[in-house]
């Protein structure tokens, strides 16, 4: 989304309710219900009682009510503390907020190159004597069942 | 203004102050603005005074978690000693810092523990409230009653490490191997694992996660990266401990003395 975000172009109240697909160049903001698909390529704003059900693709979209299905945006996505969210994610750029409810599979990468995670040094004789005395201790306080790093990707 | 056992002017005793000069008719040096009002004496409550005790800005709070029996306590202030109400468990407050080199032995504080760079943890065991790692973990038992804070450069062994919250440093990637169960995470640093936590995954500009993770929520900032299945839901949260209940009162004395006679 816009850092100066300009007033949206299309309104849909609280009472409307739309079974079908929107399709739109501009940007839209959705208060009330929609059965369908919404296609924008501008930015979704979805109030607090706006509710979504289908796919979403957009450029940008700021979630503050419900949705069942995708969400693929070309650039922005942004969860409220009042978003309600099942399904997936895809966009370059994301902001969740605390409070926010997500059940799905998300695909945010900012900088677009993979990273590279430390690789496993070779098993040792002592690591590997405390690595099993290690899975022997059984769960710690905070309930870390974590294994040790050296080991357990082979 | 300042008290007659110490010389230290603290927002209250301004407070009281102003309501005083008002109350004395000098008007409320704290807002000019407001009329002056005639002498009102002691007896009489100074409640219109312009000036009125708000919030206080009072000192920050320390979470401290038994080791023992993980009760949560808030203290303010410095404390040397620190006594559970949970358990009366006893411990000192002190923030240790470890010297350069190889490490081995017990300790246990209530405070921070902080493993520099140039340490070796060889072995024994360390309790602390929050460990601060930068060295390397080469057999040492590591028991954060809150939270252990990774930064780059260190090696943690998490089958030997217990923690509530954990942070993981900027610059850092960690993979695990298996899944965490935790409190709150927080990234600086890129993560590769699962977990299971039951407050809530905090991801940084900075930071990055890629793999599995079910929390009672989540927090991105914008330039965090976040590859994942998620299970995001306050549900996950654990229910709300019930108050303790208070101890009965003792039974009132029976008087020593005899009641009068008819």
């Amino acid at each position: 989304m816009s850092e100066t975000p300009t007033p949206p172009k299309s309104i849909l109240s609280a009472e409307l309710e739309v079974v079908g697909t929107i399709k739109t160049s501009g940007s839209v903001q959705i208060d009330g219900r929609v059965e369908g698909e919404v296609i924008s390529q501008g930015d979704v704003i979805l109030g607090k009682s706006g509710t979504v059900k289908g796919n979403l693709n957009v450029n940008s979209i700021s979630v503050s009510g419900t949705i069942q299905g995708n969400i693929t945006a070309k650039d922005r996505i942004e969860l409220k503390s009042t978003a309600r969210l099942m399904g997936d994610i895809k966009a370059k750029r994301l902001a969740v907020e605390d409070g926010v409810t997500f059940v799905g599979k998300s695909e945010v990468n900012p900088t677009g190159q993979p990273i590279k995670f430390d690789d496993v040094p070779a098993k040792t004789p002592e690591n590997a004597q405390s690595g099993n005395q290690g899975g022997n201790q059984g769960g710690n306080q905070g309930g870390n069942q974590g294994g040790q790093q050296d080991n357990n990707r082979k | 203004m300042a008290s007659k056992k110490t010389k230290v002017v603290d927002g209250f005793t301004a407070i009281r102050a102003a309501q005083e000069a008002a109350r004395h008719g000098h008007g409320d040096p704290l807002r000019p603005d407001a009329e002056k009002k005639t002498d009102t004496p002691r007896s009489q409550p100074a409640a219109k005074a312009g000036t009125r005790i708000g919030k206080s800005v009072m000192p920050t709070k320390r979470e401290i978690i038994c080791p023992q029996c993980g009760y949560v306590s808030e203290v303010t202030g410095k404390l040397q000693l620190f006594v559970c109400q949970g358990c009366r468990h006893r411990m000192k407050l002190d923030d240790v810092t470890l010297p350069e080199g190889d490490w081995s032995g017990e300790l246990e504080t209530g405070g921070d523990v902080t493993v520099p760079a140039g340490t070796r943890l060889k072995g024994g065991k360390i309790t602390a409230n929050d460990i601060i790692l930068h060295g390397k973990m080469e057999g040492t038992e590591l028991r954060a009653s809150r939270r252990v804070r990774v930064f780059a450069g260190a090696a943690i062994d998490w089958v030997r490490t217990a923690f509530r919250d954990l942070e993981i440093g900027p610059g850092l990637n960690i993979t695990p191997g298996k899944p965490l169960d935790a409190r709150h995470i927080e990234l600086h640093g890129a993560f590769c694992g699962n977990l299971r936590l039951t407050g809530t995954l905090t991801i940084h500009p900075s930071g990055d996660f890629s793999g599995q993770v079910k929390a009672a929520g989540l927090s991105v900032h914008e330039g965090g990266g976040l590859r994942a299945a998620l299970d995001i839901s306050p549900g996950h949260a654990p229910p709300p401990q019930p108050p303790k209940p208070k101890s009965p009162s003792r039974p009132m004395r029976k008087s020593l003395t005899p009641p009068p006679k008819p």
